[in-house]
């Protein structure tokens, strides 16, 4: 393996630019070259944890997606069934677990799906359509019903998204494209097959729309809940399982500083009903109605009072941080780990709170040895957030209690900290 | 009551949403959702500043608008031009509204990628000479902020309104 292998580089080219030259142009091996990370000791191995019942949990693995040409860094991958009414099924790969969104959304084009032959979700006799909206851009898409399967899970016949589907072609202004952002609703804006949105929520309060169909079909954007039935919203496919329906625990192995190759962790779903997922030794953090929680880092001013747990964030996204310095992109580039420690505070009366711990280093030397789950990447952000993405859930485990749902360390939605 | 009185007269007499204010624009107009029917509420009406703090300069004032779909939008205005939102809500804004004339540079920002291609779920942050936008946030939970560096009266302290600097 070279030091800069062409798909380490194609990330390195365009966010690392500044510091590519700088360990790649020096000559040096191993993946240290002459950057300012201390000589690299990158295992550049595979770490898992094994699943110990199958009924209810599903592997959760960080790896280089082979349908990518880029890096997949920190993208945490699981395999989804989705079937149709007639139990015709088909296995999606490289869904992206996303804690901090929710629902099934896939993209129409995979192959195989559209001879399922899903039946649309309508309102007022009008197909239902959708804009999912996430910070840095959407997804626009269909609605259609289907039974979605995760291990011995059944959610049967939700709503789920079908991004970029071809029988809704045109995009709608309000609430879609006038919200500024770029349409993700590609392989490579989504870096995989689609998203599994498992948060603390149960529907996903995006716009949805009312829609003819065909080239010419133009899309209004459909009343608001609960004239609109939220059972015709996209529906986060745990709070539609049978059983374990009450939220899910998302785990992964630790990994080095330095990262590791791939992670494969796992999904475990249901909260306080089998032995695999009891929230002991978890600290609980009851969230705000919209999902933030407080935090605080030690020797930091201030707090981050929009702070939340996103997996489908590929980076910590954490500002100020004062001390701690960045590069061109805004990315954190500590030239040696970097420990930091905090506390999650509930926005909640009674408050509670929880120990956090977690660490920033200057990865850049490391893409060099193909690694890419990595749990100390950060970047800055708007000012009071912290959002703690896949990099946190190495070596941690974090339980999602979701809104609607009581367990007996408290009410959802919550989180449970370990 | 007057300016919503205002704006149901123009609903009824023109059928159509009124005209829009945004950033940089006149801070007495409200906002049209280009397809969305129903009218715009105010939250709370406009109020001055001024007994809030001292250190703001004569003529700041804030307005806030509930959008159908949920958002709070707070407009800050200096002497009748805004020069600053600050929003928050269970989805994005239509910032062809609030941005205004200044969506299409905010448009191709985040085409972009301010913070690079490799980050998902990444915050904006937007740093113009005449255009400085922040927005985190997640499904469900978002909010932000957005102001025209070159309008901001002299003295102000941005973060005293929520703006980031």
């Amino acid at each position: 393996m070279t030091p800069c292998s062409p798909w380490a580089l194609s990330l390195l080219t365009v966010i690392f630019f500044p510091l590519f030259l700088l360990s790649c142009g020096g000559g040096g091996g191993g993946g240290g070259g002459s950057s300012a990370a201390p000589p690299s000791a990158a295992t550049n191995a595979a770490v898992s944890l094994p699943l110990t019942n199958t009924n209810n949990q599903i592997p959760v693995v960080v790896e280089q997606n082979p349908a990518i040409s880029s890096v997949t860094l920190n993208l945490p991958y699981v395999t989804v069934t989705v079937c149709n009414k007639s139990s015709t099924c088909l296995s999606i790969d490289h869904v992206i677990v996303d804690t901090g969104s929710y629902g099934l959304r896939v993209l129409a084009s995979f192959p195989g799906l559209s001879g399922l032959g899903l039946a649309p979700v309508t309102y007022g006799g009008l197909r239902v359509g959708e804009c999912s909206q996430f910070i840095d851009g959407f997804m626009w898409g269909g609605v259609y019903s289907a039974t979605v399967k995760l291990a011995g899970e059944v959610a049967t016949s939700i709503p789920i998204q079908l991004i970029s589907d071809p029988n809704l072609p045109n995009i709608p202004s309000t609430s879609c494209t006038s919200t500024g952002g770029p349409n993700n609703g590609t392989l490579s804006g989504i870096e995989g097959n689609g998203l599994l949105g498992v948060g603390l929520l149960a529907q996903d309060p995006s716009p949805y729309y009312t829609c003819t169909t065909g080239s010419g079909s133009f899309c209004t954007p459909a009343p608001t809940p609960p004239t609109f039935p939220i059972t015709s919203e996209v529906t986060n496919p745990v709070a539609a399982f049978g059983t374990d329906n009450n939220g899910v625990i998302l785990q992964m192995p630790a990994v080095g500083i330095h990262g590791q190759s791939s992670a494969t962790g796992v999904l475990t779903f249901g909260i306080d009903n089998n032995a695999d997922n009891q929230l002991s030794g978890s600290s609980i953090i009851p969230t705000s109605s919209n999902t933030y929680f407080s935090a605080s880092i030690t020797g930091q001013t201030g707090t981050y009072p929009t702070s939340f747990f996103d997996s489908g964030s590929n980076f910590y996204f954490i500002s100020p941080l004062s001390g701690i310095s960045t590069n061109s992109s805004g990315n954190y580039n500590p030239s040696t780990y970097t420990s930091l420690t905090g506390t999650a505070t509930s926005l909640t009366t009674p408050s509670s709170t929880a120990p956090l711990s977690f660490g920033l280093f200057d990865i850049t030397a490391d893409l060099n040895s193909n690694n890419l789950a990595f749990n100390d990447n950060g970047s800055t952000t708007t000012s009071g957030t912290a959002d703690f993405g896949m990099p946190y859930y190495y070596g941690h485990s974090i339980g999602f209690v979701l809104s609607g749902q009581t367990v007996s360390e408290g009410a959802g939605p919550l989180y449970a900290i370990k | 009551m007057r300016l919503i009185l205002t704006l149901l007269t123009s609903i009824l007499l023109f059928g159509s949403t009124p005209s829009w204010s945004s950033l940089g624009g006149n801070a007495q107009a409200v906002p049209g959702e280009g397809s969305i029917v129903a009218p715009m509420a105010f939250s709370a009406g406009q109020h001055a500043f001024a007994s809030q703090a001292a250190a703001l300069p004569r003529g700041v004032s804030e307005q806030s608008i509930q959008t159908p779909l949920g958002i709070t939008v707070n407009e800050f205005s200096n002497n009748g031009t805004v020069f600053a939102l600050t929003w928050s809500g269970p989805t994005l804004p239509d910032q062809s509204v609030f941005l205004g004339t200044y969506f299409p540079e905010y448009q191709q920002a985040l085409l972009s990628h301010p913070q690079g291609p490799g980050q998902h779920r990444a915050p904006v942050a937007v740093r113009h000479p005449h255009l400085v936008v922040h927005a985190a946030g997640h499904m469900g939970a978002f909010q932000g902020s957005a102001y025209d560096p070159t309008l901001v009266p002299a003295g102000l302290a941005l973060s005293s309104l929520g703006v980031e600097p």
